[in-house]
């Protein structure tokens, strides 16, 4: 039982500490807290479908909030229309967003409008031999308008001001259905557990496997007789449907999305929450997102009586943590400590072997 | 859609794929040169823009020596950010993508806190109109295209016919090689950096006059210069001057008949599809592989 134990990686027990810590945080805390952890749950979802996408796969796309900000405006759009919010100026929808008339139709479309998304830049992109960093800044690009296109869009997204619906509820829409706090904490942490299982499997999962061959050898994958590019292609249609399903989340945590949910902003931010975490262990994702968001709602109630300015001071402190963290620990925080795990197993194992005199010695 | 309002789109349309590739020639000389995607590009055209107001319009000085003062300052900046920050992170992308990030996100934070969110106006060096029967053109614009193909030119000079130039190609073909021959190619790696940062520099200080001059200039030149370098490529600055026209030419355009955003979204996707029927660029020079 010990040896088991002893070989679980360490991060797996970070997770079960984190997932402890997050199930028994609203026993104690006060309704703020727990409503910002929502949110920040949500973001965890979030930061968890792009690390398969970029920590496993090596796809960097910085224009995953796209995906986030397309979930969340389906099930946006679908409340003010049900709820004929007073800006609205059209009759009916239009034929491609019928099935937002409806609360479930709302909830299927938020994960599926991302996948199709994702799946018409994957088809283009993944199917020639176009380099990845080629990937990384049409990404780019469509965030940078996708952004513009909200605000463009007022008659259906209510532009620069953004949606307001009703907020705790995971499928209606009505103010009565609504949860307290403490309730829709669960909800969350809920779909937080299980996407993070659905990771955890599909990357112990033989495809788990070929995607971790594509971060590290493509072309060598290729000569053994698989298709790199319908890999690449379904993880990035289920990260692209994860993110949605974020975005959904965030969006009933927030009671609200404006155009800041799907531009350049969070995605970016996204990308250094897991940078901060350490790419390629689900782990980082994770906690580089609780870290840094914890941080920012400590700081920003810490210091918004002394200046107005404070996010415009963070965002710059973000930069100078980019950078600290790419010169001094690239693997990101959980990532070191996964690697000098390895190291001291594997030394440990190269001392057994030669006190045992002989590598038949049975490591 | 008339006849008349066609050709000024035409024509506007024109002189703004000059102005885009002049705004992204910086960009591609660093991707096409040392495969650095440099995500401060955009940040740096912002600190140009900046330069150019407090020399030209504040300090009162020529416009030309605006935009050398913008184009050294840029290099020098340069200099330092290759030394100090990218010269660590050759051949790693994520590394490079989140560094340079990192740093435009310094200098736009920066440049916020500096002069403050109040957008600056600078004048028109020339202010001219010129009209051929209903189509009018603005004199500075006549003067920006004159500019971008003088800086083109330039450019293919400097790379091509200087010694420098020729350092710069053989490291970039050949790394090992070019250490060989004794050549510091450590040296040619800061020299290119610095020179595409001092083109964004100086493209910065070009385009202050026809836009507001605020902390974020950057980002709203983000998405096109980026679509830009996807479709043209790396390998030829022709292709880079092609794909600007294509794209400046159908934005303008298609925004004639419905919206700039509406326009974007069509070229991003057409940009999409002919980078996977053409993933090296639109004109690619044949290369042995």
């Amino acid at each position: 039982m010990r040896e088991r134990l002893k070989k679980i990686p360490v991060n797996k027990y970070i997770d079960l500490a984190l997932f402890l810590f997050l199930v028994t945080f609203p026993l104690y805390q006060k309704t703020y807290w727990i409503y910002v952890m929502s949110g920040i749950m949500a973001y965890m979802i979030f930061a968890l479908s792009l690390d398969l996408l970029w920590g496993y796969t090596g796809l960097m796309s910085m224009g995953h909030s796209v995906l986030f900000g397309a979930g969340g405006y389906m099930v946006g759009i679908s409340c003010a229309y049900l709820s004929e919010a007073s800006w609205i100026k059209y009759d009916r929808l239009p034929w491609f967003l019928t099935p937002l008339s409806s609360e479930i139709g709302a909830f299927i479309m938020a994960l599926v409008v991302p996948g199709i998304i994702a799946l018409f830049i994957g088809l283009f992109m993944f199917s020639g031999k176009i380099r990845g960093v080629f990937f990384s800044l049409i990404t780019l690009a469509l965030a940078g308008i996708a952004e513009l296109f909200v605000i463009n869009q007022s008659t259906y997204t209510h532009g620069d001001s953004g949606i307001t619906i009703t907020s705790r509820t995971v499928l209606s829409n009505s103010a009565d259905k609504r949860m307290t706090d403490f309730g829709f904490y669960f909800v969350v942490f809920a779909f937080l557990l299980a996407a993070y299982l659905l990771c955890v499997l599909l990357m112990k999962s033989r495809t788990g496997k070929v995607l971790k061959a594509v971060r590290e050898n493509e072309s060598r994958l290729q000569f053994l007789g698989y298709k790199p590019a319908s890999f690449k292609l379904f993880i990035f249609v289920v990260s692209g449907m994860m993110a949605g399903l974020s975005g959904v989340l965030f969006v009933r945590v927030q009671g609200s999305i404006n155009y800041t949910a799907i531009g350049i902003n969070l995605a970016t931010l996204v990308l250094v929450w897991v940078a901060v975490g350490g790419r390629g262990n689900l782990t980082g994702a994770m906690v580089g997102t609780i870290l840094l968001q914890v941080a920012e709602t400590i700081l920003n109630s810490t210091f918004s009586n002394i200046s107005a300015d404070f996010a415009q001071y963070w965002k710059l402190a973000l930069g100078v943590i980019i950078l600290i963290i790419v010169f001094f620990i690239p693997k990101g925080f959980v990532g070191t400590l996964v690697e000098a795990e390895q190291r001291r197993k594997d030394r440990n194992r190269k001392e057994r072997i030669l006190r045992k005199g002989g590598v038949n010695g049975n490591g | 859609m008339s006849l008349s309002m066609l050709s000024q789109l035409l024509v506007s349309g024109l002189s703004g794929s000059f102005v885009l590739l002049l705004t992204s020639l910086g960009l591609v000389i660093i991707l096409g040169y040392m495969k650095v995607v440099n995500l401060a590009h955009t940040e740096m055209l912002m600190a140009g823009a900046y330069i150019c107001y407090y020399a030209f319009q504040v300090a009162k000085l020529p416009f030309v020596a605006a935009l050398a003062i913008a184009f050294a300052a840029s290099f020098l900046f340069g200099v330092v950010i290759e030394r100090l920050i990218i010269c660590h992170f050759y051949g790693k992308m994520s590394e490079t993508l989140l560094a340079t990030y990192a740093i435009s996100m310094l200098l736009k934070q920066g440049a916020l806190l500096l002069f403050g969110k109040n957008y600056k106006k600078v004048d028109y060096p020339t202010s001219e109109v010129f009209t051929f029967g209903s189509v009018y053109i603005e004199s500075y614009k006549v003067v920006l295209v004159g500019i971008s193909i003088l800086v083109l030119a330039f450019t293919f000079f400097f790379i091509h016919k200087t010694k420098i130039g020729r350092k710069i190609r053989s490291t970039t073909q050949n790394r090992s090689m070019t250490e060989c021959l004794g050549i510091d190619t450590k040296r040619v790696d800061t020299i290119t950096f610095s020179y595409g940062m001092g083109l964004a520099g100086l493209a910065g200080a070009a385009i202050a006059p026809i836009s507001t001059v605020t902390y974020s200039l950057g980002e709203s030149w983000l998405t096109n210069t980026f679509m830009n370098v996807v479709m043209g490529g790396v390998s030829s600055l022709f292709g880079t001057f092609a794909s600007s026209v294509i794209i400046q030419e159908s934005i303008s355009v298609i925004s004639g008949l419905s919206n700039s955003v509406t326009a974007q979204i069509i070229v991003l996707l057409v940009v999409i599809v002919i980078v996977r029927l053409k993933p090296e660029g639109l004109f690619t020079s044949k290369e042995r592989r």
